[in-house]
């Protein structure tokens, strides 16, 4: 991800006061709160659940067919974030796996030992389907072997391939679509057990249109001086929603719309990006960030440049 | 040390007047020339000719050759290259491999390719392949995508034009137009060296005294700046020569080992191990000669580009690159250790390969289950202390003899 961020140094060194939380926000903690309830009362409601990696992943798709989606990467950075991660490690460590390797594996891994409680306190189902996105990421294909093995649910891949031009060409636009008619589609249909419905699939893909265009025009809001919000820390929590489970939702659309009215509205009053501490009132460097942020240590990290 | 209790019988080659040697000495002078002399040599002999390099693990070397081209396997420095600059580009949690090939990269050492391609094996190579387009913007830099669908129809497809896409690009650069009767060569080129490679494994299996895996390892690798009809003769003297050979069994273990796929061990590691009392018998250092099992099928009057592609679809090795779908990971392990008669397997896996070390505990697992004892080190190519993984590879060789594999 590389994203443009804007930090100010805040100019008053009075104690800041417990932000106020945007609308959107709140509205984000909701959606998040039902979709974990939701999880959680799967297995009864008899809806299936299909693991799955943000990037490449097939959400509408998953929608569309009924069932829910659990990202393992979002519930590892959660993880780290809540400060859980070191014993998840740990316990990953403990059963074998290398201290050498990507920590958002054991931080998962670790989890799932230890009862598999998600980030919002309850149990995470066990899935159905392992919907494994691979993006180049080598990662997550040995991520979704080790998986299947303390799982034992079927797998199926789709090999998103790399653009390493930055051009999308044609072939690989058919190797998508051959996988995804031949082989994902109807792996996804015989779990689900039922047919996709295409209309169904294409009003999904509508609203994540409209939801990516608002998205888009919030990141673009970065060329105003100044910067009405932050690309990096901020843009963790623009970009949940459409990189996770709300993709082609009325939900992904309506968070996304209200997110970039309070971003307007902050542009048109002149004023920068929401800090952990609230506001912030001055913008003296203008960043570009590439690569996650430290998430066991997050709000400190964004202090460090907001304050 | 338990060790001790068993005589360790020379080296094969350090045998006196080793009918093997003066082939040995060459191929270790073609394993250790990190400038590429043999691959000025060809250039000089094929004017015009490109050289083009390739990362581990596997490019399919027959497809360059058909093109008129030299396929230069590339496997970063080993323990001969002081890392100056190459550290500066990489972050230090990844391994060593990228830092010592973009060192000699910038060094000039790979002046003399006019290009490099980059298979899909991890993130680390992928990346490096827009790295080395950014550091040399006036050579050939490609990203190979090896499919991991492996349908003829969906990732047969699509690799199929990955293939004929490096070779077009190639013919813009001076390299010749596929031909169809070229590559038919080529691949026969290269399946009578697979053949040579197998008879050399065979060996190792049958009579691991007779060749050690060292000495399969330099043969092999030497062959890494060769065309295939070049190395196979290479191969078949070697062979020749080792059938000469006065050697008596040892009493050593037979290990199969795995992990090293990409980024490879100091020669002498290998070395170290045989010397604490390991035959190793199988292994996946090299796996791009080997990462098609038995020979390419061309068929009469066949299309050759076919049989390359499904070649991979269908005979490609059980390797942690390589998604294996709905098979049972570890089982192709297990079976190897039983067709070699292996006691046990050692892990042995490049500092901070994911590949590597994400496959290790299902494969752990596996072995398990079928009670096959097994040990596990890291390194990195530049390793140079070996006391430790030599104590422990002895210790692992002792309590096998002692108590026997369980099997
Ligand atoms: S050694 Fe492992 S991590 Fe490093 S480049 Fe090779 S496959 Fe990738």
């Amino acid at each position: 991800m590389s994203v443009k961020i804007s930090n100010a140094r805040k100019v008053a060194s009075t104690a800041a006061p417990k932000a106020e939380k945007d609308q959107s926000q709140k509205r984000q903690k909701r959606m998040i709160a039902e979709h974990f309830k939701k999880l959680e009362t799967s297995k009864e409601d008899g809806r299936k659940v299909v693991y799955t990696f943000v990037p490449g992943n097939l959400t509408e798709l998953i929608g569309s067919l009924g069932m829910l989606p659990v990202l393992p990467e979002i519930n590892a950075l959660q993880s780290g974030m809540r400060k859980r991660s070191g014993d998840y490690i740990a316990e990953a460590e403990k059963s074998g796996h290398s201290e050498d390797v990507c920590t958002y594996v054991k931080c998962d891994i670790g989890m799932l030992k230890s009862g598999n409680i998600g980030p919002t306190g309850t149990r995470l189902p066990e899935p159905d389907l392992l919907l494994l996105s691979y993006t180049g990421c080598f990662t997550f294909m040995k991520w979704f072997e080790l998986l299947r093995e303390e799982y034992g649910c079927p797998v199926v891949m789709l090999h998103v391939p790399y653009q390493a031009n930055g051009v999308i060409t044609r072939e690989m636009r058919s190797y998508v679509v051959d996988q995804l008619e031949k082989e994902v589609i109807p792996a996804m249909e015989k779990i689900a057990g039922g047919k996709l419905d295409m209309d169904d699939l294409a009003r999904r893909m509508e609203l994540s249109a409209q939801a990516e265009d608002d998205l888009v025009a919030v990141w673009e809001s970065a060329k105003h001086r100044p910067s009405p919000i932050d690309g990096y820390f901020g843009g963790v929590y623009y970009i949940g929603p459409i990189f996770s489970a709300f993709r082609g939702t009325e939900d992904a659309v309506a968070y996304y719309r209200e997110l970039l009215g309070e971003v307007e509205a902050r542009m048109a009053r002149g004023e920068g990006p929401m800090s952990p501490d609230g506001p912030m009132s001055e913008e003296k460097y203008r960043l570009v960030v590439e690569g996650p942020p430290n998430w066991t240590s997050f709000t400190d990290f964004w202090r460090m440049f907001s304050k | 040390m338990l060790r001790s209790l068993v005589t360790t019988p020379a080296e094969p080659s350090e045998q006196a007047a080793d009918p093997a040697a003066t082939l040995l000495s060459q191929a270790t002078a073609l394993v250790e020339d990190q400038g590429l002399k043999a691959v000025a040599e060809w250039k000089a002999r094929h004017p015009g000719g490109l050289a083009i390099g390739h990362m581990p693990i596997y490019v399919p070397r027959p497809l360059i050759e058909a093109l008129g081209c030299l396929p230069v396997a590339i496997y970063g420095g080993g323990d001969q290259v002081d890392i100056i600059r190459g550290d500066s580009y990489f972050q230090s949690y990844i391994c060593h491999i990228p830092r010592s090939t973009i060192e000699l990269g910038l060094a000039g050492s790979y002046d003399i390719l006019d290009g490099m391609l980059f298979p899909s094996i991890c993130d680390v190579i992928r990346n490096m392949s827009g790295m080395w387009q950014l550091l040399f913007p006036d050579r050939y830099a490609a990203y190979v995508d090896l499919p991991q669908n492996f349908s003829p129809e969906v990732g047969g497809k699509f690799y199929r034009h990955e293939l004929e896409r490096i070779a077009s690009e190639l013919a813009k650069r001076g390299a010749l137009t596929l031909d169809p009767a070229a590559l038919r060569r080529s691949i026969e080129a290269e399946n009578k060296r697979r053949e040579a490679i197998a008879r050399i494994d065979e060996v190792r299996r049958t009579e691991p005294w007779r060749v050690r895996a060292s000495e399969a390892y330099v043969m092999v690798r030497a062959g890494g700046q060769l065309p295939a009809a070049e190395h196979t003769a290479m191969l078949e003297e070697f062979l020749e020569k080792v059938g000469e050979r006065e050697s008596r069994p040892m009493d050593n273990v037979r290990v199969v080992l795995v992990g090293s796929f990409c980024e490879q061990p100091p020669i002498d590691l290998i070395r170290t191990l045989e010397k604490a009392g390991c035959d190793i018998i199988d292994d996946d250092f090299l796996l791009g000669f080997r990462f098609i099992e038995g020979a390419i099928p061309l068929e009469e009057g066949g299309d050759p580009l076919e049989a390359l592609v499904r070649a991979y679809l269908e005979r490609g090795v059980a390797t942690a690159s390589r998604y294996i779908g709905e098979e049972e990971k570890g089982a192709a392990l297990v079976e190897k250790v039983r067709h070699c008669s292996a006691d046990g397997v050692v892990f042995a896996a490049a500092s901070f390969c994911d590949p590597a070390l994400l496959d290790q505990p299902m494969l752990e697992a596996a072995l398990d289950k079928a009670a096959i004892p097994f040990t596990s080190f890291k390194f990195a190519e530049n390793t140079g202390q070996f006391q430790v993984i030599r104590e422990q590879a002895g210790a692992f060789s002792d309590s096998v003899k002692l108590w026997g594999a369980t099997k």
